[in-house]
């Protein structure tokens, strides 16, 4: 199992594509905490306490689909170019292969969840630092910050390595990760109006909801939800990977 | 020995393989014979429980999979573009020593034997499909399998690949090992391979070894000349052997020369010429498939 493992995370790193996702994330970053909420920091900015702990889940927000991308790739370039046939003979079992994967994806939108959370807040405060812009005392409940951007990350990358774990084609699978939150959900929303809250997408974003307002459904609620679609959507893929042909 | 038993494999109305039962016999090399769409590739895919299908396929008589290191028993190179064009050729090995628990001097050791040493940091899509195909066998014999199956191995190789494929093959083989290769290079296989097993519209059309599946040809023949013409004619009609007369002697076929050669004796008749025409594999592969082409030409090629 580690030397599947291992295998994984050298073709996590081994690969451009995982180091220009990772580039164009932080840049975006840059831009996004850095200049335009910390250097250019509004007026209400200023005052609002809880200013640079919305900084966490909106860096989460806008960047977890970059986690979800790589989570895409390391499934779906498996399939494109036929290297699924050796990392299913070089195991025992199709099982231990698929845990691998679900292990390795994790392990890096953790870190990603957690990187790129924790670095958005402190690239604001450095751009309101630089541009002599000064705010109220600050309000960072670390614990609370920390476990919901991980989860965050966490989450959108698991519902993308699901679709390309399904789908296998590279361009159904980012297809997924842009029309299901961004088309399909809103319109399903039409439907079940308040109870939009219990698809996919939508409950994770209770848990990086960072308004003060009450939401439809608990933070424990919103949490089991996503980790029932998590969990249900990987026992399909993995019930499908041991019956399917590898191709 | 590897033995697949009963491999069946459907698409939907389709049967790609129907019930193939066959062994690979340890320190030989076995060729995998059949014409396109006969159903070699998914076959092969099958014995490594890639494709889902019936049938079992062991390996020194248990399945791949309940070995705790499948790379050592088995190598495989069933496509030779079977790797992700921008990572290195030796971190691609590197992914599959890794995962297949093999230490990184023996990726080195197999860049070597295949000879591609120098573009070991090379992107492999750039590759020639020549350099692919070694790559893939550098793959392929990364964990020093007892196994080895190729796909058209030969594929995309100059000659001088070809000859150095060749000799691998019967090397690796020669060490005790057994290699299942397929091949559409048929004057290749018969300078290598051991024991055929021919299909052909997804069914077995024979298992056997090159020697007997080219003298069993009904296209073998014995050619005997005698300044006796009619008594050896007379002597042949009587044993009821299939012969025509050509080339002022007769041709004789499903029969060895031994036995005309003693017939004649001890007859008394009195032999000129006595050789033994025995048909290329081509000839055998091409009389065995000719109702089991899936994809047939119209005209016909001039020889």
């Amino acid at each position: 199992m580690t030397a599947l493992i291992k295998a994984e995370f050298r073709k996590l790193f081994s690969l451009r594509s995982t180091y220009l996702v990772l580039l164009f994330a932080f840049l975006i970053e840059v831009l996004f905490a850095f200049y335009i909420s910390g250097w250019r920091a509004s007026e209400a900015a200023r005052v609002d306490p809880g200013y640079l702990a919305s900084q966490v889940f909106s860096a989460v927000n806008l960047l977890g689909l970059f986690a979800a991308i790589v989570g895409v790739l390391s499934i779906t370039h498996e399939y494109r170019y036929n290297t699924i046939m050796y990392t299913l003979t070089s195991s025992s079992s199709r099982t231990r292969v698929v845990l691998a994967k679900f292990i390795t994806i994790s392990v890096f939108a953790v870190g990603f969840g957690l990187v790129f959370g924790w670095l958005s807040p402190l690239l604001a405060w450095t751009g309101m630092q630089m541009h002599g812009i000064h705010t109220v005392a600050q309000q960072l409940d670390v614990w609370n910050l920390t476990w919901r951007a991980i989860f965050g990350g966490w989450g959108v990358a698991m519902f993308a390595s699901i679709f390309a774990m399904l789908a296998r084609v590279q361009v159904a699978a980012i297809a997924a990760i842009f029309l299901i939150p961004g088309t399909i959900e809103p319109l399903l929303g039409l439907l079940l109006k308040q109870n939009q809250v219990y698809l996919p997408y939508s409950s994770l974003n209770i848990v990086l909801n960072t308004g003060s307002g009450s939401t439809p459904i608990s933070l424990t609620t919103a949490v089991l939800v996503s980790l029932g679609y998590i969990i249900g959507g990987w026992v399909i893929a993995w019930a499908l990977f041991l019956r399917r042909d590898a191709n | 020995m590897i033995e697949a038993q009963n491999l069946i494999k459907k698409y939907r109305k389709k049967t790609a393989v129907d019930d193939v039962s066959f062994i690979v016999e340890t320190g030989k090399v076995t060729g995998f014979l059949g014409p396109n769409g006969a159903g070699k590739s998914t076959t092969m895919r099958l014995m490594l429980g890639l494709d889902a299908g019936s049938g079992t396929t062991t390996f020194d008589g248990k399945s791949l999979h309940t070995y705790a290191t499948p790379s050592e028993i088995v190598g495989i190179l069933l496509e030779a573009k079977a790797f992700h064009p921008t990572r290195s050729a030796r971190q691609h090995l590197r992914i599959l020593a890794d995962a297949g628990g093999i230490t990184h001097s023996r990726v080195d050791e197999v860049l070597d034997i295949v000879g591609l040493s120098e573009v070991a940091k090379k992107k492999p899509g750039k590759f020639s499909l020549g350099m692919s195909q070694r790559l893939g066998i550098a793959a392929a014999i990364l964990g020093k399998p007892k196994y080895l199956m190729l796909d058209e191995p030969a594929n995309g190789l100059d000659p001088e690949g070809i000859a150095w494929l060749r000799q691998f093959i019967k090397d690796y083989a020669d060490e005790g090992n057994a290699v299942f290769v397929s091949s559409h290079l048929l004057s290749e296989m018969s300078q290598m391979a051991d024991n055929v097993v021919v299909i052909g519209k997804g069914k077995l059309i024979v298992s056997t070894s090159i020697t007997d599946l080219i003298s069993g040809s009904a296209n073998s023949s014995v050619f005997v000349r005698t300044s006796k013409d009619s008594h050896l004619q007379k002597l042949l009609a009587q044993r009821k052997l299939n012969f025509e007369k050509q080339d002022g002697g007769f041709n004789i076929t499903s029969v060895k020369t031994d036995e005309i050669g003693k017939l004649a004796f001890e007859a008394g008749i009195p032999v000129l010429e006595l050789a033994k025409h025995q048909v290329s594999l081509e000839e055998a592969f091409l009389e065995l498939t000719a109702d089991s082409e899936e994809y047939q030409t119209k005209g016909k090629a001039k020889k």
